[in-house]
Formats: C-alpha cells, sequence, structure tokens
C-alpha cells in the first residue's frame, strides 16, 4: 500500500469532524478495554494520536483511494492491539501451548481469537455510542485542533515527506508513541 | 435479583425441561457470554471468574434459592439475565465506591474508559453476546460446559427421581405394611 503524502492526511484531518474522531476514539476505547484484561494497556487517545501522526509522517501506510481516513484510523488501532496481544500470546505460549491456545487472562475461558473478535464488537459498538458521548466529543475536538496544529507545520512545508527519520516530526513520534515497538509499524 | 424467602429445589417438570435446555453447546454459550462480560468488567476493576459465576447461578436456580419460570424464558436465557444483572449490580456497587461527588455520567473507572460508564456497560453486553456465539464451539469452553454439566444434571436427575419415588405406587404399599406391623 502506498504512503499517504502529509498534504493528503492534512486534508483528510480537515475533512474530519469531532463526531467521526470521538468514533475513532470509541473503537480505540473499546479494544482498549478488552485488550487491559490481557495485560495489553493502551490509551485510547495516544494511540490515535500516534496512527494520525504515523500516517502523516509516512510509517503508516494509508491509501486514501481505499480507505476513509477514519476507517484507516480504526484498522491501525486494531493493528498494534492485535499485534501486542499477539506478543504477549508468543510470550505465553514459550512456557507452554500454542499461542492461539494462550490464556492470557483469569476471566478467558476459551481461545484468544475469539475474545479479539469480541473485542471488535465491542469496539464497533463503542464507536457508535461516543459520536455523541459530551465527553468524548470534547476529547475529539481537543485532539483535532492539536494535530490540525501539528499537521500544519508539514503542509508548510517545515518538514516534508522526505525527511529522514531523525526529523523533529520522527522524535515526536517516537516520545508520544504509546507503544515501546514503534518499528513495528514499519 | 428476586430471592424466594425460602427454599424449594425446582419443580420436577421445571428439572426435566432444564435437562433437555441446558445442552452442552447451550452451557458453553452461558460460559462464553459470562467470560465476554467479564473481559470488560475486569478493566473497570471488577473482577469475576466466569466458570464459578455460572456454576452458582445455575445451582440457585435448581435448589430454588433463584426461581426459574420455564413458561417466561429459556434457561440459558434466564441464567444469562442473571449473570448480567449481577455483573451490573456489581459494577454499580464499584462505581458508587469511588464515585464520591462525580456524577455517573462523569465517572471513570479505568484509564482506557473515555466516555460514560452506561456506553461502557452496553458494550460489555455487545462483547458478551458475540463470544456466547464463538464459545459455543470452543473446544476448552465445551470441555468445560461437560465437567459443569456433570453435576448439573445430577442434581437435576435426583430431583426428577426424587420425584419419581414419591409419586410410586410402591411407597404406598409399604406405608400399608408399615401400618399392619404396629
Amino acid at each position: 500500500m502506498p504512503a499517504a503524502t502529509s498534504g493528503e492526511v492534512v486534508a483528510a484531518l480537515g475533512a474530519l469532524d469531532a463526531a467521526d474522531l470521538a468514533g475513532v476514539l470509541g473503537y480505540a476505547e473499546g479494544l482498549g478495554l478488552v485488550a487491559a484484561t490481557l495485560g495489553v494497556w493502551a490509551d485510547p487517545a495516544a494511540l490515535v494520536r500516534w496512527s494520525v501522526v504515523g500516517t502523516a509522517g509516512g510509517a503508516v501506510p494509508w491509501d486514501p483511494n481505499e480507505q476513509p481516513f477514519a476507517a484507516h484510523l480504526q484498522r491501525e488501532a486494531l493493528a498494534w492491539v492485535v499485534a501486542q496481544v499477539d506478543l504477549r500470546a508468543a510470550a505465553a505460549a514459550r512456557i507452554g501451548g500454542a499461542p492461539d491456545g494462550a490464556r492470557l487472562s483469569t476471566v478467558q475461558l476459551g481461545s484468544l481469537p475469539g475474545v479479539l473478535a469480541a473485542a471488535r464488537r465491542a469496539a464497533a459498538q463503542l464507536a457508535a455510542d461516543r459520536r455523541s458521548d459530551p465527553a468524548v466529543l470534547e476529547l475529539a475536538a481537543l485532539l483535532l485542533g492539536e494535530l490540525r496544529a501539528a499537521l500544519a507545520v508539514l503542509a508548510a512545508g517545515c518538514v516534508t515527506d522526505e525527511t529522514p527519520g531523525g526529523a523533529p516530526l520522527a522524535v515526536e513520534l517516537e516520545e508520544t508513541a504509546p507503544m515501546p515497538d514503534a518499528e513495528g509499524w514499519n | 435479583m428476586r430471592k424466594q424467602a425460602t427454599t424449594t429445589t425446582l419443580n420436577p417438570e421445571a428439572a426435566r425441561i432444564a435437562l433437555i435446555q441446558l445442552a452442552r453447546a447451550d452451557l458453553a454459550g452461558v460460559l462464553g457470554y459470562a467470560e465476554g462480560l467479564g473481559l470488560v468488567a475486569a478493566a473497570l476493576g471488577v473482577w469475576g471468574d466466569p466458570a464459578t459465576i455460572v456454576r452458582r447461578t445455575c445451582l440457585a436456580i435448581v435448589d430454588g434459592t433463584t426461581p426459574w419460570n420455564p413458561d417466561r424464558m429459556d434457561l440459558p436465557s434466564h441464567v444469562r439475565e442473571l449473570i448480567w444483572r449481577e455483573m451490573e449490580q456489581r459494577i454499580g456497587r464499584c462505581a458508587d465506591a469511588v464515585a464520591g461527588q462525580v456524577s455517573r455520567a462523569e465517572l471513570r473507572l479505568s484509564a482506557v474508559q473515555l466516555g460514560s460508564l452506561d456506553g461502557v456497560t452496553r458494550a460489555a453486553r455487545w462483547t458478551a453476546s458475540r463470544l456466547a456465539d464463538d464459545r459455543r464451539t470452543d473446544p476448552s469452553v465445551l470441555e468445560l460446559a461437560d465437567l459443569m454439566l456433570g453435576e448439573l444434571h445430577n442434581e437435576l436427575h435426583a430431583i426428577i427421581r426424587r420425584a419419581d419415588l414419591d409419586a410410586a405406587p410402591i411407597v404406598a404399599g409399604r406405608r400399608d405394611d408399615a401400618e399392619g406391623t404396629n
């Protein structure tokens, strides 16, 4: 999948309203709630912020012609949670058993893919619910303002798409990334 | 949850219906439902072992502590409803304990929770419904259901056997004999 230009991401973010971003936050929240019980902690807002900045910086591929921006952000949130759960399952499998058969919580009775499918259901439900939740709408509006300001730097050409990894945006990305293995996104 | 003042076991007719309705896959589905609720509730700080909760709920119905009317709802749905109510009450108690001056809409029980608690509990039910379907065919949950069914079927068969013995003519004959010896 080709990486979107920063201009395309800025345009996509400009077209996004607070309810759309609240839905994405709700989706990450739903995933995060189930993942937390499995030992994977993720701040939904940081996860969404990381996905936006990562997409703008080219680290996270996105084809605007194939997927709307909000759906892309949800997919990235899911990919991150699944990757982290898989890591924990692989670690558990080293002790014994197959990763799919791993139990990452005393609450988990059956297979991990079943739990992840249920987490997606919770995420979809909360994505719809949070579009009208006042607190999440407020958070979304704040995040939207912050991200638009940050990405305006890219659009102004201060940091170009060709900027190497050591550029200020990349440094900021590493500092604010919610996960230690950010290179897994590349 | 409404409880009877006195405990009477499930009536034999209801026990027969329960034996039919509580098949292996159905109980695995109930376990999956409890697991789904538990996965979300645990993130809010409310931990519970799904298998223990399901077993306790089923046994409470069998021993008559919790009433069940087969005409109103099938047994697996009734057990799910009871588990949901219990989980909702436990989350509610947890919320009351930490609420202080904060309204329920503003209350956050987890760093992951962004919006209202009611939204999270609705999501928990969706998660539970999804996992209930999934676990009907999950080998390890079916195995757990088998273990649990053994105990539940024993209890239900015992209720039916006692009723059959009470209704059998030989009981009357014994009484006659006993009276004759006195």
